[in-house]
C-alpha cells in the first residue's frame, strides 16, 4: 500500500479512529495487525522474510541480555550473520554473483554462478536496520530486551515508517508503545499539517519532476547537454521531494496516533558543506552509519590516514546500502571522496584564516557549490549503470551543447515545475514549521494543501524512490 | 454526539473499504451508482468516452444514440440476405438497434471482434440463404490488429466454437488463496476511486482539476489529447493518423492480409465480404489533420486490393455535417447513418444475391 493512494487514506482513517476507541491494552494489537496488513498489500509472501528477521532478533536480544561477554560476542555476530545474510541472499546475491562470473569468465574461467530469480521485499534494509539497531543497543547495554514479543514485532514493523524508515531507534520508538496516548488535537492537526505536505512534495513536486527526469534519462542520445543538466537539476528535487515527502507523510501519521519519529531532512540543499549536508539528508541512516559503523571502526580517534580510509568505507557500504549497482557504489564513493577532501582543504582555509568570513556571498557561493557536488553525484545515483552517467555526464560538459532544452513538457509545466522548487527553498528557509496552534491557520492550510494537491497532483500511482531500498 | 459520529464514520469506512476489497461487492455497487441519479451516482461516459477518461468540460456534449432510420424509398425492405457484421466498437449496441437500418437484411449476427466478445456466438450459414460478411474496423487498428490477433481468419463460422473453462472452475484455488486474494486485491485503490471521485458531487471539481492543469499547463490524461480548434476531444492511439508516416511495405502486407481473408471466407460459404475503415476522427477533422498520413487511401487505392470495400472515407471527407461526437471517440448518428447509406448503397447494388 503506497501513501499517495486513496487505498492509504482510508485504511489509515479507520486505524486512527479504531485506535483511540480501544483501551491502552489493546491498542499495540491493532497497530500490529494494521502493519501486517499494510505490509502484506504488496506482496503477503514477504511477511515470513519480515517474521524471520523478528523471531530472530527477538530472541537473541534475550539471550545477549543473559550472557557473557564472550558469548554476547557470538550472539551479537549471529544475529548480524542472520540479518545481514537475508540482505545479501535478497538484495545482493545475484550482483555478486553475476559480478564473479564476469570476473572469472575474464580470466578464462567458465564457472557459471546461478541467478536468483526472487523479488527483493520492499523495505528490506531498512526494517533490516532498524532490527540490527536494536540488537547492537542491547549488547551495549543501552536498552532493554523487549519482553513482549508483539511489542518488539511492532517496533520493526510500526506501519507509518516500516517501508522507507526514519529508521527508529529502540530507545525513541519502542517505550512510547508502552505510554498510553490520548486524543491530542494539536497533534492531529500539526500531523495531517505535516502529512498533507509530504503528499503535496510528493504528487505534486516528485512526480511532476519525475515525467521530465524519467524522459531525460531514457532518451540521453536524442537530447542536447541543456536538456540532460535540467533533467539532473531537476533529479535532485524529485528525490529530494520523493524521499523527505515520504518521511514527513510517516511522521506525521505517527503523530496523528500520537507517536513521535525522528526529524529525517532538515533542509539538506542549504548545507554550506558536505559533512553538513550529511547531518540534514536522510539523518536517520547517516546517524545509523556513525553510531554502529564508524565508531566502532575507530572514530575520530585515530590518524587522519585511517580515519580517512574509514570515512570512505564508510560512504561505500552507505552506497551499497541503496542498491547492488556499481552507480550506488561510486556515488557512496564520491561522497566520500567530497567529504574528505573537503576535511583537507578545511584545514588549509583554516591556515590562511579563510573560514571566520562572514559574508552572505560566501555562504551562498559555498551552498551552490555543495548542491552542484551532491547534483553531480546523483547523476550516478539515477542512472541505470555507469556507462548511462558517463554519457550524461560527457553530454552535459560537451562544448556546443546548450542547443535549446526539450523534457516532454510543456514550457508552462517547466516554468511551473521551476516556481514549486523555488517555492519548496523559500518554505524551508523562512517557514520550517506549519502555523498548527491557530484553528483556524490550520484550517486554511489544510484546505489549501489539499486542494493544490488534488488539483495539481500527478496521480500516477508512482512508488516511492526509497521503497526499492 | 461525537461518539455517535466517530462510530458511524468508522463502519462507513469499514463498509466502503469491504466493498472496494471484493470485486462481486464492487461491481454491484458500480451498476447501482451507474444508473443512479443521485449525488453518489453518475455514469461518466454519460458525455463521451473521452469525457469521461479526461473530464475536460470545454467539449462536453450528451452521447447522442437516437435510432436512426434510413429512407424506405431508396431502401425497400426485401430480407434477402443473412448478414454477418464482425465490428469493432463503432457499430456497437449504441448505434445498430434496429434491423429495419439495414433494409436488405434479413438475420443480423452482430459479432464483436473475438477480444471483446466473452461468449463467441454461434453462426450457421444458411446455404440457402444470402450469406454476407462486412468486417468492420477503426483506422487505429487496422496496422496492427491482424498481426496481434491472426487467429482470428479461423474463427469456425459454420460450428459454434468451443467455450472456454472459465478460469475459477479450471483452477483450484485454495480457501487461504480466495481470502488473501480479496483482502490483498490489487484493485482495490481504483475501486476506492472510482466509488468515491467519479461521482456527480465530484464531477465539477474534476473537471476544474482537468480544465486548470489542461489550461495552464496543457496536460491532459495520457490517453485523451484536444483538438487545435479546442472543439473535440480525440482518442490518443489515434495520434499516428498525424504523426506517423505509412511506409510502402506496411501497405502492400495490409493490402495482402484483406485479400487473404476475404478469400478464406468466400470459401467458407459467404457470397460477400466486404470490409470497412471507419476512419479515426482526426483523419477527418481540420485543422488537425493537415498532415494526415493517408493510411486510408493508400490502402483502399491500392490496384491490388480485391476484397470490396464500403468506402466512407472521400464520403465523410465531403460532408460539411458533423459526423464525430465532441467528447467521444465515436461518430454521431450523422456518421452512422452516412456508412449505413453507404452500405445499404453496395448491399443494393450487388449482383450475387437471389
Amino acid at each position: 500500500m503506497i501513501f499517495n493512494s486513496l487505498q492509504f487514506i482510508v485504511f489509515f482513517a479507520i486505524v486512527v479512529l479504531l485506535y483511540f476507541q480501544l483501551p491502552h491494552r489493546v491498542r499495540w494489537k491493532l497497530l500490529l495487525a494494521a502493519s501486517c496488513y499494510f505490509y502484506m498489500v504488496f506482496l503477503p509472501v514477504y511477511i515470513f522474510i519480515l517474521g524471520f528477521t523478528i523471531v530472530v532478533d527477538y530472541f537473541i536480544a534475550q539471550k545477549i541480555e543473559n550472557s557473557t561477554k564472550h558469548i554476547k560476542k557470538m550472539l551479537l555476530s549471529a544475529s548480524l550473520i542472520a540479518n545481514l545474510g537475508v540482505l545479501f541472499l535478497f538484495k545482493y546475491y545475484n550482483f555478486f554473483s553475476s559480478n564473479l562470473t564476469e570476473f572469472l569468465q575474464a580470466w578464462g574461467q567458465n564457472i557459471h554462478f546461478p541467478q536468483l530469480s526472487i523479488l527483493l521485499p520492499i523495505g528490506l534494509s531498512f526494517h533490516t536496520f532498524q532490527a540490527m539497531g536494536y540488537t547492537v543497543e542491547v549488547y551495549r547495554g543501552n536498552q532493554k530486551a523487549e519482553r513482549n514479543f508483539g511489542i518488539f514485532a511492532l517496533y520493526v514493523m510500526f506501519f507509518p515508517q516500516l517501508v522507507a524508515g526514519p529508521i527508529e531507534r529502540p530507545q525513541n520508538l519502542l517505550p512510547q508503545f508502552r505510554i498510553p496516548k490520548i486524543y491530542d488535537f494539536e497533534k492531529l492537526k500539526s500531523g495531517l499539517l505535516l502529512l498533507t505536505f509530504g503528499l503535496f512534495k510528493k504528487v505534486v513536486i516528485a512526480d511532476r519532476l519525475a515525467v521530465m527526469v524519467d524522459f531525460g534519462y531514457s532518451n540521453i542520445e536524442n537530447l542536447s547537454g541543456a536538456s540532460l543538466l535540467l533533467a539532473v537539476f531537476f533529479y535532485a528535487f524529485q528525490i529530494y521531494c520523493d524521499f523527505s515527502g515520504y518521511s514527513d507523510i510517516a511522521v506525521g501519521s505517527a503523530r496523528i496516533l500520537g507517536f513521535e519519529l525522528m526529524e529525517n531532512f532538515r533542509a539538506p540543499y542549504f548545507s554550506q558543506s558536505i559533512a553538513e549536508f550529511w547531518r540534514r539528508w536522510h539523518i536517520s541512516l547517516s546517524t545509523w552509519f556513525r553510531d554502529y559503523l564508524y565508531v566502532p571502526l575507530g572514530g575520530n580517534q585515530l590518524t587522519t590516514g585511517r580515519r580517512n580510509a574509514n570515512i570512505l568505507i564508510v560512504f561505500l557500504l552507505s552506497g551499497f546500502w541503496h542498491g547492488a549497482n556499481w552507480t550506488f557504489l561510486v556515488w557512496g564513493g564520491l561522497h566520500g571522496f567530497f567529504y574528505i577532501s573537503e576535511k583537507i582543504t578545511q584545514k588549509m582555509f583554516q591556515r590562511l584564516n579563510f573560514t571566520n568570513h562572514k559574508s552572505v556571498f560566501l555562504k551562498y557561493f559555498k551552498i551552490i557549490c555543495t548542491f552542484c557536488l551532491v547534483t553531480f553525484a546523483w547523476i550516478f545515483f539515477r542512472a541505470e549503470n555507469l556507462h548511462q552517467a558517463f554519457e550524461i555526464i560527457k553530454k552535459i560538459a560537451a562544448v556546443g551543447a546548450y542547443s535549446g532544452v526539450s523534457l516532454q513538457l510543456q514550457p508552462n509545466e517547466i516554468y511551473f515545475s521551476l516556481f514549486l522548487v523555488v517555492f519548496l527553498l523559500l518554505k524551508e528557509k523562512y517557514l520550517p514549521y506549519f502555523f498548527s496552534k491557530n484553528t483556524a491557520a490550520f484550517w486554511v492550510q489544510w484546505i489549501g494543501l489539499l486542494l493544490a494537491c488534488y488539483l495539481f497532483g500527478v496521480f500516477n500511482q508512482k512508488q516511492f524512490i526509497y521503497f526499492q531500498f | 454526539m461525537n461518539k455517535i459520529i466517530i462510530y458511524c464514520s468508522l463502519l462507513l469506512l469499514i463498509i466502503l473499504y469491504i466493498v472496494c476489497l471484493n470485486d462481486n461487492y464492487f461491481e454491484q455497487i458500480d451498476e447501482i451508482k451507474y444508473k443512479s441519479k443521485s449525488i453518489l451516482g453518475f455514469n461518466k461516459y454519460e458525455n463521451g468516452d473521452l469525457y469521461g477518461m479526461s473530464y475536460l468540460p470545454m467539449q462536453k456534449e450528451k452521447f447522442d444514440t437516437a435510432i436512426l432510420e434510413v429512407s424506405i424509398e431508396q431502401f425497400p425492405i426485401q430480407k434477402k440476405i443473412n448478414l454477418c457484421l464482425v465490428h469493432d466498437s463503432y457499430l456497437s449496441k449504441h448505434f445498430l438497434k434496429s434491423k429495419t437500418q439495414l433494409p436488405m437484411v434479413d438475420t443480423i449476427y452482430n459479432i464483436e471482434y473475438p477480444w471483446r466478445v466473452k461468449n463467441f456466438p454461434k453462426i450457421n450459414l444458411d446455404s440457402s440463404k444470402n450469406n454476407v460478411l462486412i468486417f468492420e474496423l477503426v483506422e487505429r487498428h487496422l496496422l496492427t490488429f491482424f498481426d496481434s490477433v491472426t487467429a482470428f481468419t479461423v474463427v469456425p463460422l459454420t460450428e459454434p466454437p468451443k467455450k472456454a473453462e472459465p478460469a475459477s472452475t479450471a483452477v483450484n484455488t485454495t480457501l487461504l488463496e480466495k481470502i488473501t486474494s480479496v483482502l490483498f486485491n490489487k484493485e482495490t485503490n481504483n475501486h476506492l476511486q472510482s466509488i468515491v471521485f467519479d461521482t456527480r458531487i465530484f464531477a465539477p471539481i474534476k473537471e476544474l482539476k482537468a480544465y486548470t492543469n489542461y489550461r495552464f499547463l496543457q496536460r491532459t490524461v495520457p490517453e485523451v489529447y484536444v483538438s487545435k480548434n479546442e472543439d473535440y476531444l480525440f482518442f490518443d492511439e489515434t495520434k499516428p493518423s498525424i504523426s506517423k508516416n505509412i511506409s510502402e511495405k506496411e501497405v502492400i502486407k495490409t493490402v495482402d492480409l484483406l485479400n487473404k481473408i476475404s478469400e478464406f471466407y468466400k470459401n467458407k460459404g459467404f457470397c460477400d465480404v466486404y470490409f470497412s475503415i471507419l476512419p479515426n476522427p482526426v483523419s477527418i477533422i481540420s485543422p488537425d489533420c493537415d498532415r494526415y498520413n493517408q493510411l486510408i487511401p493508400l490502402v483502399q487505392q491500392n490496384p491490388n486490393l480485391k476484397m470490396p470495400m464500403i468506402d466512407v472515407f472521400d464520403i465523410f471527407k465531403k460532408s460539411k455535417q458533423t459526423l464525430f461526437c465532441h467528447s467521444d471517440s465515436h461518430w454521431n448518428k450523422n456518421g452512422c447513418q452516412l456508412w449505413l447509406n453507404e452500405c445499404n448503397r453496395k448491399l443494393y447494388a450487388s449482383k450475387n444475391y437471389h
